[in-house]
């Protein structure tokens, strides 16, 4: 919908809008610069909408202004304890790294005899213990498994320009807050795909920029645009 | 007045079985209702492969995403024609929680439980760009348990090859 | 105070090493104009507090994927508004009717509306002056959403239109369209609250019915 013009100008609403807002090339905003010169009606306008950003921005400064500062503190405490969680989640499978038994081996110094005689007895008990009541259920408790490199080998490509093999792929469990249970040693294990996957999809917005469904009835593949391009279908608020 | 009474008897009889019945009907429903929540799934397991698709080489699918020889034998991936698992993550998500999975290239993907209606999962699947600054998906969708949906993310680049990156995401129910 | 890009870049780099202290600063540094940010988005101190909050943690989060091709407060203002947009998205689930801007938009857009800068006297001194200040948060109460959004994307975070359209998703010509209704609607809802609004300190009793009203 186009609005209507100024004055006597030829400069439209959303014009004057976009110039106030600098968003049109050199040649337009020179001409609306001129038209404003010449134009009392649209230099109020121009006026108007400085005076409208100007109220909006110290109307919310004061409202944020309003906020005691101790609730801020409050909010960055909390910010404070997701990163070091962050930071513990992250470096969780190096604490289980020789330092740490460094430092146990190091506090048990004085002990270390009879720790080694207690550890050693123990060891016999758990051996016969396990010998009278063995339970094939009982597997290890890995949380980690790092699964091995998909060697395949390279068929007859030997120009130097092939592929370069991959890294061995990590399977890890999400290392993010949520439930995030060790999987059983079965689950790490790829699940067998169903023949049909009957993928519905009840409502979905592909971002900014868009994307698309492809659906071939064996495989759903949404195509995500991460670097997206000016989108006609508007995202829904 | 005998049929008054009569009557009289019968609403006080109906009032006293209402107030002995009632209660047990009641107990009996929510015994029901419980009984029927207990069933539903309430805990899905979800795997999410990330693969690297490239148009270089004659890889083919290798043996740890043999299980995908399926879909990515599809005309969808013809122009592929080396595929490598970059990494794979699995994690449980409930009905109250999502579960976050963060990949090498940077994107997160977030995948919510929302229910089961018996024959499929209903799930949310949320991914944020690599900056984090914005989402690129949000979604509700079902799929049958263990059913593969493949998101195809931006160009990446790992150990030396270069392609697109595919996250085939699989959920199976888990109590 | 006063703070520059470079200030920032510094700033990020020592938090990228992981010096959380700088990361501190920088929250300190932006945290009540996020806040103001994402009260002008949600109107609702607790859900603004909120999203300060996941705010902060997703950029400390995604820190090592910041290359510096943005200023830092342009990438901060971008999670901002894609969080505001979020809850906004998610709260309209339950509310879509409410969301619908045309409902609300359609009628203030079509008279034209001017603020009445005569009887605000000096611009200068308007900002400052509580009765109108309180007015604009009421009028920022009446906008839709939508309307609202584009406000504060482009009035606060002064955010060009084609990331106005990225967010929003949709395409520039929307936002130019949509920006033009909602300063016109907010135009009018103020000239109608300011009409008899009286200059600085000549009534305490009209201020204090305007900041009720603001707050209701």
């Amino acid at each position: 919908m186009m609005r209507d013009q100024i004055g006597a100008t030829d400069i439209s609403d959303e014009m004057l809008a976009a110039y106030f807002d600098g968003e049109l090339s050199d040649a337009d905003a020179e001409r609306v610069a001129a038209a404003i010169d010449a134009d009392a009606e649209l230099r109020g306008e121009f006026e108007q909408l400085g005076l409208l950003g100007g109220l909006v921005q110290h109307g919310l400064a004061r409202k944020a202004n309003q906020v005691p500062q101790a609730r801020f503190e409050q909010i960055w405490d909390e910010i404070d304890r997701a990163i070091a969680n962050d930071a513990r989640t992250a470096s969780e499978p190096k604490e289980i790294s020789p330092s740490i038994w460094g430092r146990v081996w190091a506090a048990f110094k004085p002990l270390r005899v009879p720790a080694i005689a207690a550890a050693a007895a123990a060891a016999v008990t758990v051996y016969v213990v396990g010998q009278d009541d063995s339970d094939p259920n009982k597997a290890s408790d890995t949380v980690v498994e790092v699964t091995p490199s998909p060697s395949t080998p390279e068929p007859g490509n030997d120009d130097g320009a092939g592929p370069q093999p991959m890294p061995a792929p990590v399977t890890k469990i999400a290392d993010a807050n949520p439930v995030v249970v060790p999987p059983e040693p079965s689950e790490l294990a790829p699940m067998e795909v169903p023949d049909a996957s009957g993928v519905e999809i009840h409502n979905i917005d592909l971002g900014g920029g868009g994307g698309r469904i492809s659906n071939t009835g064996t495989v759903t593949v949404l195509y995500l645009d991460e670097e997206p391009a000016q989108a006609d279908s508007e995202r829904s608020l | 007045m005998s049929y008054w009474n009569n009557n009289r008897n019968k609403r006080l009889l109906a009032s006293l079985l209402a107030g002995v019945l009632a209660p047990t009907v009641a107990v009996g429903a929510v015994m029901a209702t419980e009984s029927t929540a207990e069933a539903a799934t309430k805990k899905a397991r979800c795997d999410v492969h990330a693969v690297l698709a490239s148009k270089a080489g004659e890889v083919g699918i290798p043996p740890t995403l043999e299980f995908l020889r399926q879909q990515l034998s599809q005309d969808e991936f013809a122009v592929y024609k080396s595929f490598y698992l970059v990494e794979k993550i699995s994690a449980k998500t409930t009905l109250e929680k999502a579960a976050d999975f963060k990949f090498k290239s940077g994107n997160q993907l977030s995948l919510k439980l929302l229910g089961d209606d018996g024959a499929k999962l209903k799930l949310h699947a949320k991914m944020t760009s690599r900056d984090g600054a914005s989402d690129l998906l949000n979604a509700d969708y079902s799929i049958v348990p263990k059913g593969v949906l493949v998101i195809a993310g931006g160009e990446f680049e790992d150990g030396g090859n270069s392609g697109r990156l595919f996250f085939a995401v699989q959920c199976d129910r888990a109590g | 105070m006063a703070t520059t890009d470079s200030d920032d870049q510094e700033l990020v780099a020592a938090a990228q090493a992981g010096d959380r202290r700088a990361f501190q600063t920088l929250y300190e540094r932006y945290e009540r104009k996020v806040y103001a940010v994402a009260y002008g988005f949600l109107r609702n101190q607790e859900d603004a507090l909120d999203v300060l909050q996941e705010a902060f943690i997703k950029v400390h989060r995604y820190l090592p994927n910041f290359e510096g091709q943005s200023s830092f407060y342009t990438w901060l203002y971008r999670i901002v508004a894609n969080l505001c947009i979020d809850h906004l998205r998610r709260a309209g689930r339950k509310r879509d009717v409410e969301f619908d801007d045309k409902l609300k938009h359609s009628e203030a857009s079509e008279s034209s509306a001017h603020l009445p800068i005569s009887s605000l006297g000096d611009p200068a001194q308007a900002v400052k002056n509580k009765e109108i200040l309180s007015a604009v948060e009421a009028a920022l109460d009446q906008l839709s959403d939508k309307h609202r959004a584009v406000i504060v994307m482009r009035e606060l975070q002064g955010m060009s239109y084609a990331d106005m359209a990225k967010e929003m998703g949709c395409s520039k010509g929307t936002i130019m369209s949509r920006l033009f209704h909602a300063r016109r609607n907010m135009q009018k809802i103020l000239s109608t609250r300011l009409d008899h609004v009286p200059e600085e300190g000549d009534s305490s009793e009209a201020g204090d019915s305007l900041t009720q009203e603001a707050a209701s």
